[in-house]
């Protein structure tokens, strides 16, 4: 290889080795600027940039040093002073346009190349030491997840006073994001242990660090933790009156009692008309008005008219709307003008009236809420006010006695009319007279001898009936003195009748009304089933279905139990005893409120290191006197 | 041995039959609590009958005078006499009614004059227990009749055995109702009648 060779194959090492130094140097500087950032908590876009262009204005620098790589001679001299003894030599090699044979025999190559790698290596290798030392303190350092986690973790329990590893569930804010219908403020709280908000209401849980290794769970339902390197965050929507969610990291965990207060649908009062009515006429005009509220808002409502016709057990029924009222506030009211002649109402009709609101629950409503019903009858032309009552048939003795009078005022009248009629009309008279008391007679006769019913009463020692005779003087009487009229009228002497049918008209009154029969309603025979009461009966081969039998007072015992175990858990684990307070709160809430309330106090009490004793206190009084059983699932449903 | 019917004693005067529900309501209880063989309903039977000796236990009530013919009265003292027993309530429920004046006279002459039965008696431990005596009935609470809580039982004995209980505390009014009404009670108040069924029945 000749001189002028070996200068080019230097300048081409060198170019690249330049260019090799600077790319390591620049990364490396902008890996430590990143560093440098993330110790100092300046992590930002910003501090990124100014990494990178520090870089570059570095890399810039050097490729402007290097520009004398391009010229053969400036490398000659390079060499040169590597080899001063050359003295110039390579130079002037370099130089010429022709080898020169005096100098390339003087100069030995072979004794030149170990000296040019070896410089080049050695700078080379302080640039790429310099990268590998900025790498190691880039990833060290909180720019990266894995300084942030695993490894200032691994750091930070071998060296604690020097490395503390981050804490990704220490810190946790929390912004509670309501349903925009709800027009409520979102709000932001630092560490809560419970939070209430709106049913519907979106919750951003962030915390710092990235979200590799962080676990957030509502209910167990494991949620997925998204973020930058600098912050990790869950969002999950609140649809539950009572939800846990847990957020752990590493060994380190925390619990958040989310409760979710529904949306409550939307109440509104009939104000006009004030009670129902009933109205003579179909003819009515009036106001109606109701006044309308929600908890968040009223969007709009409106009267329903059911107008009912007909009678009997024909009916049929219309609904008619009033026009819809719009609002766009809490309260609202509804005014309308009822008038039957627009609703055609006619006599017998029954309309009834309601008013009906929305609310602007747009996740999960609409709510809708009915008003009261007042009810205006319009009576049929046939009913005014007047009671009807039909009137029963008279007891047999009862009319036998009136039959008995009248029979009596015709025979009088016959007998005053005798001379003015002929013989054959006056006996005809007479004996048709004589029909009507002989019925009479039969009917008394009936009376008398009636027969008891055959079905008795059907207990064992009383089966036996028997033929009875009423043995009633009166009716005997009357009955013999009925017999004698009857004779008289048949061979026409009605006047001679008339003492024995007024005779059996005193006995039927005295019968009737001395002698009334009250008779005992039957009482209804009771056998009772023993097998059915013993539960003994028939075995069918299938199995009923079972309720288990609560323990009284069980949920007292399992939250004493729980709250005794959190207090022995809080000298030695504070955060255990907090998570332990709160998951005894969620089983709380519902059947023990009160123990709840103490128990949330002293939860935050705890979380601000303040003295939670009070709380506490509060908290086993609660317990104490509460006697509440816990309300048993259908796991044993059977069938 | 036979199953136990339960028998309400039909005698000539008043109304033998003021409690017609009082007998299953009582036969449901034996069932629901006891393991005694019972008859799946009562029978009615005139005190007057020789058959009214083959039961154990006759149940006599009503509100108008209280008088024993004469074969009653024979038929009583011989169902006494071989072990049975009366069991007579005052359906009035006042010590001035006229049953009560009446039916005292009628036990006294027939049995003899009842005294007052403690209420440590092993009829108020026969089956459960009622440390107080015998229970107050809805109607002596109420006020109503004589407005007294009556606090014994009147007995006549027979030996050791009650021979004739005389209640003038109304059961007759505080048990006719049908059985399957008891589950709208928290408390079944025809316990009681389940120790008069079953001291008549093992002492």
């Amino acid at each position: 290889m000749t001189l002028h060779a070996f200068v080019q194959r230097v300048q081409r090492q060198l170019v690249i080795a330049t260019i090799a130094n600077g790319i390591a140097i620049a990364a490396g500087i902008t890996l430590l600027t990143l560093a440098a950032a993330a110790f100092a908590k300046r992590a930002n876009p910003f501090a990124v940039v100014i990494a990178i262009l520090a870089g570059a204005l570095l890399l810039g620098f050097l490729a402007w040093k290097s520009r004398a790589l391009s010229s053969r001679t400036r490398v000659a001299l390079w060499v040169e002073e590597l080899v001063p003894s050359l003295n110039y030599a390579l130079v002037t090699a370099a130089e010429a346009r022709a080898p020169v044979a005096e100098i390339e025999s003087a100069v030995r190559v072979e004794t030149l190349r170990p000296l040019v790698r070896a410089r080049l290596l050695r700078t080379t290798g302080r640039s790429l030491l310099l990268l590998g030392v900025a790498s190691v303190v880039y990833l060290i350092s909180p720019a990266t997840s894995l300084g942030r986690g695993r490894v200032r973790a691994v750091l930070g329990q071998t060296f604690p006073r020097v490395v503390a590893p981050i804490d990704k569930v220490g810190s946790l804010t929390v912004r509670v994001i309501p349903p925009a219908y709800s027009r409520q403020r979102t709000i932001e709280q630092k560490d809560p242990g419970s939070l209430t908000t709106l049913s519907g209401s979106r919750i951003l849980l962030r915390g710092p660090g990235s979200p590799e290794g962080v676990i957030v769970s509502v209910d167990d339902t494991p949620l997925k933790a998204t973020g930058s390197e600098d912050e990790w965050r869950v969002t999950l929507t609140v649809n539950k009156p009572v939800s846990v969610v847990r957020a752990s990291y590493l060994d380190k965990s925390r619990l958040i009692v989310i409760e979710g207060i529904p949306d409550k649908p939307p109440r509104v009062v009939l104000t006009l008309p004030l009670r129902d009515t009933t109205l003579r006429t179909p003819q009515f005009n009036g106001s109606l008005r109701a006044e309308a509220a929600d908890d968040f808002g009223v969007t709009d409502g409106y009267f329903e008219y059911l107008i009912v016709s007909g009678s009997g057990e024909a009916f049929n029924g219309r609904t008619i709307t009033s026009q819809p009222f719009r609002f766009d506030s809490r309260t609202g009211r509804l005014n309308a003008e009822l008038s039957f002649a627009n609703l055609k109402v006619g006599a017998g009709d029954v309309v009834s009236v309601r008013a009906i609101v929305r609310d602007n629950n747009t996740l999960s409503g609409p709510s809708i809420g009915t008003s009261d019903t007042r009810t205006f009858r319009v009576a049929r032309a046939d009913e005014y006010d007047s009671v009807s009552i039909e009137a029963a048939a008279p007891p047999p003795v009862d009319s036998s006695a009136m039959s008995q009078r009248m029979l009596i005022l015709m025979t009088e009248a016959l007998v005053k009319k005798q001379k003015k009629l002929t013989r054959k009309q006056f006996v005809r008279e007479s004996d048709d007279i004589a029909t009507l008391e002989d019925r009479i007679r039969k009917r008394v006769y009936d009376i008398i001898y009636q027969m008891d019913s055959p079905e008795g009463p059907g207990d064992t020692e009383e089966a036996e009936s028997e033929i009875q005779a009423i043995n009633n003087p009166d009716l005997k009487q009357a009955y013999d003195a009925l017999w004698d009229a009857v004779r008289s009228l048949r061979i026409a002497e009605p006047a001679v009748a008339l003492p024995p049918m007024r005779i059996a008209l005193k006995a039927l009154d005295r019968a009737r009304l001395a002698q009334r029969l009250y008779l005992r309603g039957a009482a209804p025979r009771i056998v009772i089933n023993v097998e059915r009461v013993r539960m003994t009966g028939k075995e069918k081969g299938s199995s009923s279905v079972r309720t288990r039998q609560a323990d009284e007072d069980s949920l007292r015992r399992v939250l004493a139990a729980g709250f005794e175990n959190a207090m022995a858990m809080r000298a030695e684990n504070s955060q255990l005893a907090i998570d332990q307070l709160a998951l005894l709160r969620v089983r709380a809430l519902e059947g023990a409120p009160e123990f709840a309330a103490a128990i949330r106090e002293a939860i935050d009490l705890m979380r601000s290191n303040r003295d939670a004793e009070p709380a506490f206190a509060r908290a086993r009084k609660a317990i104490a006197g509460s006697q509440t059983t816990i309300p048993l699932s259908a796991e044993w449903g059977g069938g | 041995m036979s199953e136990f019917v339960f028998c309400t004693g039909r005698y000539e005067s008043g109304d033998w039959d003021s409690a017609p529900s009082l007998p299953a309501n009582l036969i449901d209880s034996i069932a629901r609590y006891t393991s005694i063989s019972v008859a799946p309903s009562a029978v009615i039977v005139p005190l007057s009958s020789p058959r009214i000796l083959g039961y154990p236990l006759v149940y006599l009530t009503g509100h108008l005078p209280f008088r024993f013919s004469e074969a009653e009265r024979a038929n009583a003292r011989k169902l006494v006499e071989r072990g049975g027993m009366f069991f007579i309530d005052d359906h009035n429920h006042d010590v001035g009614g006229v049953f009560h004046k009446t039916a005292l006279e009628e036990i006294t002459r027939t049995f003899g004059k009842p005294s007052v039965l403690r209420n440590d008696h092993p009829l108020y431990r026969s089956f459960f227990t009622f440390p107080d005596g015998p229970p107050a009935t809805s109607h002596e609470l109420n006020g109503w009749g004589d407005n007294l809580v009556h606090q014994n039982l009147l007995a006549v004995m027979n030996g050791p055995r009650i021979a004739v209980l005389y209640s003038n505390k109304d059961y007759s009014s505080e048990w006719n109702y049908h059985p399957d009404n008891k589950r709208f009670s928290s408390v079944d108040n025809t316990r009681f009648g389940v120790n008069i069924v079953v001291y008549a029945l093992s002492r």
